[in-house]
């Protein structure tokens, strides 16, 4: 009898988990964070991953430079040459040596909390428990060079668990202007700080979403459990809304680092590689199509490489970034949100280490929330991998989000979080993840204090 | 090669004389290949008092039939009444180098044999310009691969009852051979300039004719012991005896 | 697609020759220059191997990049020990080499015969005397059920399925035991020759000849130049059995 009860209580569970995984989340949760190691790139020049990345989708030094060269052989123009079949006059792609696609994501997770089911809470969700869930994120992608110095990308993503598909970057790349590594534009959907020492759609350990329940327009969601996101790039702020009214979420990606914005960069190494620049422009944070304050966000950001022999290389690059009128407070005042930020990386034979930090400053707080309106938020990551055999790969990071926004909503966080990841090939791995609060000083009731622990484990497969 | 010397009549017969006596050490560097008769011999001995350690047992790792099924190796041959070291190579250290007739044919060709899965000589010798030769003389085959420094000089299979593996050795120094079918196997060639070497035998004893007299620098080199160098004068004719002690 | 790549770097050989410039310390400038942009992330400033995207390439396994400083090269058309030919360097850079190296055909010919006189100057052994490549026992051997048979007697009687192993799959008893190492002591495997887009020396029936008669030096892979003399057409008997371990390759 009793045990009859179990089963229904475990299916009950169940369909209430799977309830509340489908259940709308922010807005800006579809912006996705995770970019791929591409395999068309290893079918194209016939190598295997490893000669352009750490640990994928981590780029080494090569990897790097490959990508900022637009998709060429870095030193070379080859866009024109390589992948290409002639046939008469025309010229026709290979299409596998652009095409590829990934699925990645958890497929268990464990949840374990302080207090179970808090007051305001969402049923069910604040709850020890563990869970399957289908590996949350499909990504169909296509990439590489159309002519000698065109080079183009392409995503495609699905998200299982936001419910949705989406163009997640797309951009066109006009590379070597002038003369050699002198500027590369840059047009399009595209992840601003991908040429910066630590890229926001590079990470290890994937995006873990936080649960929200969520009101209308303008009005703030109430947070059931954190989201495990890298910090320093994290918007960090609680209170800030966008055009429409949707909150934005304190954990996503956005700025400087968003995973996806509209706009043109140039970036380029003119007096050789040991520096870097990058500026640009986009219409602004959290527009998904269009401009719709005619306030342009723009960027700097420089960087210094170091040392290429011994096994060695560092870098570090430091940015900021100008908001113009890209968010809006709960009085539906603008605001101009900046960030400022600083990142570097090492490598020492396996070992990779890297690290950001990023100070975000909202100017002029608006006279309708001012008192209740921290106009300052920090966010620091500081991440390590290391390969422990060849097919074995451990890494860590440590996020530390000192939040800003409305007093009465900000809920600063700390996880430390560490992965193993086995490779069974290059392009298949199985990983197995476990994140810890630091924080567990301070009370019990927030949700970033009350998540204290989180278990993952999935795959990740690429083609 | 010999020396024509020219036969002036000069005013002082007795200039003549010297030149031909000063002559003579030439001539014996020069005839490079023979044990010259003119010229001093360094003779001595090579001696370690210490504890030698036991033979290290090497298991096999293929053929047994062939190899055993284990290898006692004992690199550290010492003979227990006088101490004497074997298979020492020494030799001298030249600043200068000297003249090497470049037609000269060598006297023996420097062989190393894979037999019993074992080179021998375990230690060999070779001058530069040799032709080295390595041969198989067992029922498998053997993969002999030398290293000079860390470079390949040779990298050759030898099948069974098949040809010898000719190579010119080019480069003085220490190559050490290996076998990459049967990894147990170990086996070093030094490789010198000129003729001033020698190997001790099973007395640690040795012997260097035909040496140029003046300060000289003897160097010695063990495989465990190591290398030790002493500086000594040499005479113009007669023997040195020179002894080198391992700590 | 990379064996069009291949064929029309072959025959435009000839032609590439005629635009290799002069080696003297205008050209290894160049070439320093171009190898700054290109090589040095993996073969490091100094040319020692130890470029910081090197490492993650066998992680700590061979293969490891190539240490220009000691003078010692796997492809060549040169016996066992020697150093390559201009021609063996220029054909590894164009060709690369299959899941390690990209092939820098991106590169303007004049532009990789400047890279390689720059590579040539981290080591001596290219002030020797130049080493003279093997020749190749022309003409072939078409396969034949007998070819084949006398190629399956000469791999099992030189061994070869000790590291390869007994269907070629790479899985012989040594390789299996993992005691097969590289010159620089780092574990190595044994080519699978079941699968043709994986060998490093190429794949076509000349290549084949030639790694048997040249070995690969830094590799447990021996010449067996030394066991053929006399009787050199014996080898494309081995040849064709190897080619005939693995399926065409889709071009």
């Amino acid at each position: 009898m009793r045990d009859y009860n179990l089963a229904r209580k475990w299916i009950g569970l169940f369909a209430v988990c799977l309830g509340a995984t489908i259940l709308p989340t922010l807005l800006s949760l579809f912006v996705p964070t995770q970019a791929q190691a591409i395999p068309p790139f290893a079918r194209k020049y016939d190598v295997n991953c490893m000669a352009c990345h750490t640990a994928p989708p981590i780029l080494n030094q090569f990897g790097q430079r490959f990508l900022e060269n637009g998709y060429q052989m870095p030193g070379t123009e080859d866009g024109g040459i390589v992948g290409k079949r002639k046939l008469g006059e025309m010229t026709l792609d290979d299409v596998t040596n652009y095409l590829g696609f990934r699925i990645v994501g958890n497929t268990t997770s464990s949840w374990s909390f302080k207090k179970q089911n808090p007051p305001g809470a969402d049923a069910g969700v604040v709850e020890n428990k563990t869970e399957f869930m289908f590996p949350e994120n499909f990504v169909l992608f296509a990439g590489g060079t159309v002519a000698k110095n065109i080079g183009f990308m392409v995503e495609l993503g699905h998200d299982v668990q936001a419910g949705g598909a989406a163009v997640e970057r797309g951009f066109v790349t006009f590379n070597n202007l002038g003369s050699y590594n002198l500027a590369h534009l840059r047009v399009g959907k595209f992840d601003p700080n991908t040429f910066s020492s630590y890229a926001t759609v590079r990470q290890q350990l994937l995006d873990v979403g936080e649960s929200t329940s969520c009101g209308g327009a303008f009005i703030p969601c109430t947070i059931n459990r954190a989201g495990l996101t890298p910090s320093a790039f994290a918007t960090k702020f609680y209170g800030l809304y966008d055009r429409s009214g949707n909150y934005l979420s304190p954990y996503a990606a956005s700025l400087y680092n968003s995973g996806a914005e509209v706009g043109a960069d140039i970036h380029g190494r003119p007096f050789g590689d040991w520096f870097l620049y990058q500026v640009g422009i986009l219409n602004g944070a959290n527009e998904t199509l269009g401009d719709s304050n005619k306030g342009k966000d723009v960027y700097g950001m420089i960087r210094f490489d170091y040392a290429k022999v011994q096994n060695f290389s560092a870098s570090i690059s430091g940015f900021v970034y100008q908001g113009n009128s890209n968010a809006k407070v709960q009085t539906q005042e603008d605001v101009n949100w900046n960030r400022y930020g600083v990142s570097a990386r090492a490598t020492y034979k396996m070992v990779d280490v890297y690290t950001a930090f990023a100070v975000d400053k909202i100017n002029k707080t608006p006279m309708g929330v001012a008192g209740t309106f921290d106009s300052t938020a920090t966010g620091l990551t500081i991440g390590a991998d290391t390969y422990v055999t060849d097919k074995t790969l451990v890494s860590l990071r440590y996020d530390n989000l000192d939040a800003g926004g409305m007093l009465d909503q900000r809920q600063s966080s700390a996880f430390v979080g560490a992965q193993v990841k086995h490779f069974l090939r290059t392009n298949v791995a199985i990983f197995a993840r476990n994140d810890v609060n630091v924080r567990k000083s301070e009370g019990g009731e927030t949700a970033a204090t009350n998540l204290r622990n989180a278990f993952f484990s999935g795959i990740d497969i690429i083609f | 090669m010999t020396i024509v010397l020219p036969r002036q009549r000069m005013a002082l017969g007795g200039a003549w004389i010297a030149l031909v006596v000063l002559s003579l050490p030439a001539w014996g560097a020069a005839d490079s290949g023979l044990t010259a008769s003119t010229g001093a011999t360094i003779v001595g001995r090579v001696i370690f008092r210490g504890a030698v350690p036991p033979p290290q047992v090497v298991e096999v790792t293929r053929n047994p039939e062939t190899c055993g099924a284990s290898q006692s190796i004992q690199p550290m041959i010492v003979d227990p009444a006088s101490g004497g070291v074997k298979d020492t190579v020494v030799s001298l250290v030249l600043q200068d180098r000297p003249v090497m007739p470049a037609t000269d044919q060598p006297s023996t060709i420097p062989t190393v044999t894979n037999r019993t899965c074992a080179f021998h000589p375990r230690v060999g010798m070779a001058k530069t310009g040799d032709l080295l030769e390595t041969r198989n003389e067992d029922p498998v085959m053997h993969n002999t691969h030398i290293f000079a420094d860390n470079r390949t000089f040779l990298n050759v299979a030898l099948v069974a009852g098949g040809k010898p593996v000719q190579k010119r050795v080019r480069s003085p120094g220490l190559m050490k051979l290996t076998c990459d079918a049967h990894t147990f196997m170990q086996g070093f060639v030094m490789v010198i300039d000129h003729d001033f070497v020698a190997i001790t035998d099973a007395k640690g004893s040795f012997s260097i004719a035909g040496v140029p007299p003046g300060k000289q620098e003897i160097s010695i080199w063990h495989e465990t012991l190591g290398a030790l160098t002493k500086q000594v004068i040499v005479p113009s004719q007669g023997e040195l005896s020179v002894t080198f002690q391992y700590p | 697609m990379l064996s069009v790549t291949i064929l029309t770097i072959g025959l435009a050989a000839t032609t590439v020759l005629a635009v290799k410039p002069e080696d003297h310390r205008a050209t290894r400038e160049h070439g320093r220059m171009i190898y700054e942009r290109s090589c040095l992330f993996c073969h490091g400033a100094a040319g020692k191997g130890d470029g910081p995207a090197g490492w993650f390439i066998g992680r700590y396994s061979s293969p490891r990049p190539r240490d220009f400083t000691i003078g010692e090269y796997k492809f060549r058309t040169t016996a066992s020990g020697e150093a390559p030919t201009d021609q063996d360097l220029f054909r590894t850079l164009t060709r690369g080499i299959p899941g390690f190296m990209p092939s820098f055909v991106g590169l303007s010919a004049e532009d990789r015969w400047a890279v390689i006189a720059y590579i040539k100057s981290f080591s001596d052994v290219f002030q020797q005397e130049a080493a003279k490549p093997l020749s190749i026992g022309l003409p072939s051997i078409p396969s034949s059920p007998e070819s084949l048979e006398t190629g399956g007697r000469l791999y099992r009687s030189l061994e070869c399925f000790v590291c390869h192993g007994p269907s070629g799959g790479g899985d012989g008893p040594l390789a299996e035991a993992g005691s097969l190492r590289d010159g620089a002591g780092l574990r190595i495997a044994a080519t699978d020759l079941t699968n043709r887009a994986s060998y490093k020396n190429g794949a076509s029936p000349r290549d084949i000849y030639r790694t048997l008669i040249t070995g690969l030096d830094g590799t447990p892979m021996p010449s067996y130049a030394g066991q053929f003399v006399g009787k050199e057409e014996q080898l494309w008997h081995v040849v064709n059995y190897i080619l005939s371990l693995s399926p065409e390759v889709r071009p």
